[in-house]
């Protein structure tokens, strides 16, 4: 499949302090990669790395170009949202959607009003009016409609409420299945954007912990519920986590066979939460 | 080259400065209305020249209203670079200028390209409204004592003022482009400091200069220079025509002692005359120079831009 980022070497400091640690990795064509990390794990950076909006240390191609030296015209073919808050406040909704109609080519100002129809979205509203919730689905509306080959989400629901987080990824996911494009998005809040990646990227302390495809896990991880006569002989499997859940023991193992696992006690693919607790805390 | 997105820009930028643009002008110019209006009918008219013909009066009001639009323009175009080149970074608003195919030199240019042309444009549009509110205030409120002329008289007044005007405005903001592409810079490093350390930078320099040169009576060159850079827009090396100095030394007396109660008028025919004179003496070398200048600040403050992402 052909890869329109790659990353090789991506490092990082500001200051004395490195944030990215020679990490390296490749966004495949019509995939959605989800970034995941604590707060101040690196992914905004990544992503700041990716966009040109940051120099670097390292190597990155997007879409075959240096994203720090040729950042306006990649922004032809990429469209992000790193604060859904960062629209121009002074201006009306009309005039923002009549702004990008006029400044990006790819842009199509009848789909963002297709997006609209169905919010709360007044066209003639400011949009130091808007609430959280309708900025995040303005924006979403907005970069939705340009025709861009990569979409990068940073932290897109941040300081949403579950109902508009649930339309936010409604509408992402929508978006997906009728344009096929390649989706970028960082989160921490990991359980809620599980169902629609594909690829799944770990970051920890300005490292790549983790980087493969959904289905991998399930092949890759196993976990194990056991209770206390089997713990020990279970730790023999070498578990990479472990934790007291309700009277038992949770393990989590790495390229475990599960058949070896069942003989001490119930076990299940870990969900993404699970998993990044547990490699977060390895 | 997509002449659309610099429209988008510039369209927005008027937007965003819609206050001291439009909201600000109108106002002044409905307080005034008002408040000739309040004179005329509860105070009564005083010291009103009744042989003073309209045309005349209609002339020195576009003029009076230039030089308070102009005092006015150039404390606007003060504020709105030392805010432009930041704006965009408010609450973290550079994200999405970011997100947009346009590159940060591009926009700063078109940023300058506001301040330079478009708004002085538009303020001068408020001259001509404030010389239209004039003759509608003069109709209204003094239509028992003069002979009015006719609006197409007047429109062609107006019109015959505004593209001399015009064509002045432009040149002496060219002339002026360092010094706001300056404050531009600086606002871009600096945010609202800017207005500050507009001054205070230069004034450092000097002193600076002062210390080191061991010569506290010596003129700075420093000084000089901004103050020469500043005062003379025009080479009186050149020398003018014997025709042209004797018409203005006449147009003088005119105003000076009220012989000529035409003046206005006369002033008015020689404006062709007076435009070219000042175009002809402008130090275009030293104009080129200061563009240069403005668009080394201006490429330095993109640059900036570029790297950081900070608002």
């Amino acid at each position: 499949m052909v890869q329109l980022i790659k990353v090789n070497g991506l490092s990082k400091s500001f200051g004395k302090e490195q944030v990215l640690k020679d990490i390296s990795f490749g966004i495949e064509e019509g995939k959605i990669y989800g970034l995941i990390g604590h707060n101040g794990a690196g992914k905004t950076t990544i992503l700041n790395s990716i966009l040109g909006l940051i120099d670097y240390e390292g190597e990155i191609s997007v879409l075959g170009q240096s994203p720090y030296d040729k950042r306006y015209q990649l922004m032809e073919d990429i469209a992000f949202i790193s604060d859904v808050a960062s629209l121009p406040r002074f201006l009306k909704v009309n005039q923002l959607i009549k702004m990008m109609s006029d400044i990006h080519p790819k842009y199509n100002e009848e789909k963002t009003h297709e997006y609209l129809q169905n919010s709360n979205i007044k066209l003639q509203t400011k949009i130091k009016s808007l609430s959280k919730g309708m900025l995040a689905q303005l924006h979403l509306a907005l970069v939705m409609s340009i025709d861009a080959k990569i979409l990068v989400l940073d932290e897109p629901t941040l300081g949403l409420d579950i109902i508009n987080r649930k339309n936010f990824f409604k509408q992402l996911i929508d978006d997906y299945m009728h344009d096929g494009r390649t989706i970028v998005i960082t989160t921490h809040q990991v359980d809620e954007i599980e169902f629609l990646l594909s690829d799944i990227m770990f970051v920890r302390a300005g490292e790549l912990i983790l980087n493969c495809p959904m289905e991998e896990i399930s092949e890759r991880y196993a976990q194990l519920l056991t209770n206390e006569e089997n713990v020990s002989a279970a730790r023999e499997l070498k578990p990479i986590y472990e934790d007291k859940q309700f009277g038992q023991t949770m393990m989590m193992f790495d390229k475990v066979d599960a058949e070896k696992l069942a003989q001490y006690g119930q076990v299940s693919i870990p969900n993404i939460s699970d998993l990044f607790v547990a490699l977060m805390q390895q | 080259m997509n002449i659309k997105a610099d429209i988008a820009i510039v369209k927005k930028e008027l937007i965003e400065h819609k206050g001291s643009l439009f909201f600000a002008p109108a106002i002044l110019i409905a307080l005034f209305f008002v408040l000739v209006t309040f004179q005329t009918l509860f105070l009564g008219i005083e010291d009103f020249d009744r042989d003073l013909p309209f045309h005349e009066v209609f002339i020195m009001a576009f003029m009076a209203g230039t030089a308070f639009f102009s005092i006015y323009m150039l404390i606007t175009l003060f504020f709105y670079y030392a805010d432009a080149f930041s704006a965009d970074g408010k609450n973290n608003g550079l994200l999405f200028w970011k997100s947009l195919p346009m590159s940060d030199l591009r926009i700063l240019l078109l940023k300058l390209l506001t301040g330079t042309i478009v708004i002085p444009l538009i303020i001068l549009c408020w001259v001509v409204v404030s010389s239209v509110a004039s003759y509608i205030i003069g109709v209204i409120n003094y239509s028992d004592f003069v002979s009015f002329i006719a609006p197409w008289t007047a429109l062609s007044t107006l019109l015959q003022l505004f593209v001399h005007l015009a064509v002045v405005l432009v040149i002496v903001l060219l002339w002026l482009a360092p010094f706001y592409a300056w404050v531009a810079m600086l606002s871009v490093f600096f945010k609202k400091w800017a207005i500050a350390l507009a001054f205070v930078i230069p004034l450092v320099l000097i002193t600076m200069e002062e210390i080191f040169s061991f010569d506290a009576f010596q003129s700075s060159y420093i000084g000089d220079f901004i103050e020469h850079r500043f005062k003379n827009i025009v080479d009186h090396s050149i020398g003018t025509d014997a025709a042209f100095n004797a018409s203005m030394t006449s147009l003088d007396m005119d105003f000076d002692e009220g012989r000529n109660i035409h003046g206005a008028t006369i002033f008015l025919e020689r404006l062709p005359e007076m435009l070219w004179h000042f175009i002809s003496h402008v130090r275009w070398m030293s104009l080129l120079a200061g563009l240069a200048v403005s668009g080394i600040f201006v490429y330095i403050g993109s640059e900036y831009r570029r790297r950081f992402i900070q608002g």
